[in-house]
């Protein structure tokens, strides 16, 4: 009932989300997918957001979908049955452009033995898939798309969140994960089919829980690959991670000195990989060894 | 003063490379793969702007022609965007600032064309915008590349 | 003509054993410098220099022969480095 009255206010790592919708396909799916999600009922959001419908002038039989933050309409509408697509779209676009008291890259983050592991990486480089199964396999999700850094600290935010598949990639978890919970298949969005894994459960009841980064690896999936981890110098890795935070020119020398105390602090590798099993072995040699 | 310790002196003053020095020392191994010990001086500045723009401004195809951005009520024209890179993954970098035209031929009259006529047409624009090197791209994939970018800053106007 | 750092003392520079990622608060950007291009700001910050002043410094500290080429080069980096407001020309 809160989703559609004053709205289910919903715990993301350091944030607060509320979302009202009145559209009751995506209540449903959201009952189901954040349904570990802490309620933050009587806190302060951060983001405001709904999920409305509406009719097509030129074709009113047509329900479509509009994501709204603060009443704002940042996109045009898209068809109902991508309301679960959009308002995950939405508050990502929200995160990205809003955030700045962190330093924001893009960047898949996972944690194991209270050491954080970075995977930046542009749009179609793998990071959902690879970030979805080593989830699952023994590392702890902090964010399949987001690295918060608090560079006063020095510490990053978990922010697990649900985890958008795309295309043949939900075949591959489906086999590869069977315990995954995974939403409905969401076709002929402009990123293809999408469907939504949940962050596993222990994620969501540890994403207070901070901790430093030790690892940057650049990954890239390629069909048919062998795995391939190497080290790449400090002033490269410089280089590509200041480009890859969303935030890093807004942040000036603060973004400079957050990437420099990153880069020194971590080891750097690019990897390129295509085989699940093997690039999770691999990496957790990597933690155990250091 | 020798030159040298004056420059490491620079250097110390800044806080930055304090913490780079402290973390380095098992680093030794992975040192000089880029350019640092070329025999030409090497400068490389970081893009602008690189991340936020380069995350915008991909996107991929519209699905469909129905979906596809055209500009103009009264004398619909298929917006036709140009793309830098085409990905791995089949979508379309547009780069920072995407380049466009809009597709006249064949025109179409709204009033008068009947629906499959439209299509037709709007089909038969998507071809020329295709032969042209360009693609046409979703009212989602506009509104967010134009808020980010102002690329289509001119077509408010229309 | 001689040509002189810019504001070198604003520089936050990263050190990253030969090379270097360097944050210029007047612009807002961050370069990649390596070893010798990171030696001709340093050299300029000195005191103004010419071109062949700049090469001939670099060829002593790098036990290299200059030569046209290296001339063209190191010429071409300091325009660049001009055109990045990280040298200016002497008044």
């Amino acid at each position: 009932m809160r989703l559609q009255n004053k709205g289910l206010r919903v715990a993301m790592g350091p944030f607060n989300v509320c979302i009202q919708t009145q559209y009751k396909p995506l209540i449903v799916q959201l009952y189901t997918l954040y349904s570990h999600y802490r309620l933050a009922q009587d806190e302060i959001a951060e983001f405001h957001v709904r999920i409305v419908t509406e009719r097509s002038i030129k074709n009113p039989l047509k329900l479509k979908v509009r994501f709204l933050i603060d009443g704002q309409s940042p996109f045009e509408s898209f068809p109902e049955d991508q309301a679960l697509a959009v308002l995950e779209w939405g508050i990502n676009l929200a995160i990205a452009v809003r955030v700045n008291h962190f330093l924001l890259l893009h960047s898949a983050v996972v944690e194991k033995n209270n050491n954080v592991m970075l995977f930046p990486a542009w749009p179609g480089s793998g990071k959902t898939t690879l970030c979805t199964a080593l989830s699952h396999r023994g590392f702890r999700l902090f964010s399949d798309e987001f690295g918060l850094m608090d560079f006063r600290q020095g510490v990053f935010h978990p922010l697990p969140r649900l985890m958008p598949l795309k295309n043949e990639s939900i075949p591959v978890i489906r086999k590869h994960l069977p315990e995954a919970v995974i939403g409905q298949p969401i076709p002929n969005t402009h990123k293809g089919t999408v469907a939504h894994v949940c962050p596993p459960e222990e994620s969501l009841q540890l994403s207070k829980n901070t901790a430093k980064a030790r690892w940057i690896i650049f990954p890239k999936w390629v069909a048919e690959s062998a795995t391939r981890l190497e080290p790449i110098a400090d002033a490269e890795a410089f280089m590509l991670l200041a480009s890859n935070a969303f935030n890093y020119e807004v942040l000036g020398a603060s973004g400079f000195r957050a990437v420099a105390q990153l880069i020194s602090s971590c080891d750097c590798y690019t990897l390129v990989y295509s085989d699940l099993d093997e690039i999770t072995a691999a990496l957790h040699h990597l933690v155990d060894e250091t | 003063m020798d030159k040298k310790e004056s420059f490491e002196q620079a250097h110390q003053s800044e806080s930055a490379q304090k913490m780079c020095k402290d973390g380095n020392l098992n680093k030794q191994k992975r040192r000089m793969l880029l350019k640092g010990t070329a025999a030409l001086p090497v400068v490389m500045t970081l893009y602008s702007g690189a991340a936020l723009a380069r995350s915008s401004n991909i996107t991929g195809e519209a699905g469909d022609v129905g979906d596809a951005v055209f500009v103009d009520e009264s004398s619909p024209k298929l917006l036709c965007v140009y793309w830098n890179e085409k990905l791995d993954n089949g979508a379309y970098d547009l780069g920072d600032t995407p380049g466009y035209t809009l597709i006249t031929d064949p025109p179409i009259n709204p009033l008068t064309d009947d629906p499959a006529t439209v299509l037709t047409k709007k089909n038969a624009q998507l071809e020329e915008c295709h032969r042209i090197g360009g693609i046409m791209i979703s009212g989602a994939a506009f509104t967010s590349i134009a808020a980010k970018s102002g690329a289509f800053d001119g077509l408010m106007n229309l | 003509m001689r040509w002189l750092s810019n504001n070198f003392h604003s520089l936050l520079i990263a050190d990253w054993e030969d090379e270097y990622t360097v944050f210029q608060p007047d612009s807002g950007k961050t370069h990649f410098l390596n070893r010798m291009s990171m030696q001709m700001l340093s050299f300029l910050d000195q005191h103004p220099a010419s071109s062949a002043e700049v090469c001939s410094y670099l060829s002593r500290e790098f036990e290299r022969e200059t030569n046209q080429n290296f001339q063209d080069s190191i010429e071409k980096i300091l325009y660049h480095f001009d055109a990045l407001g990280l040298i200016r020309k002497e008044n």
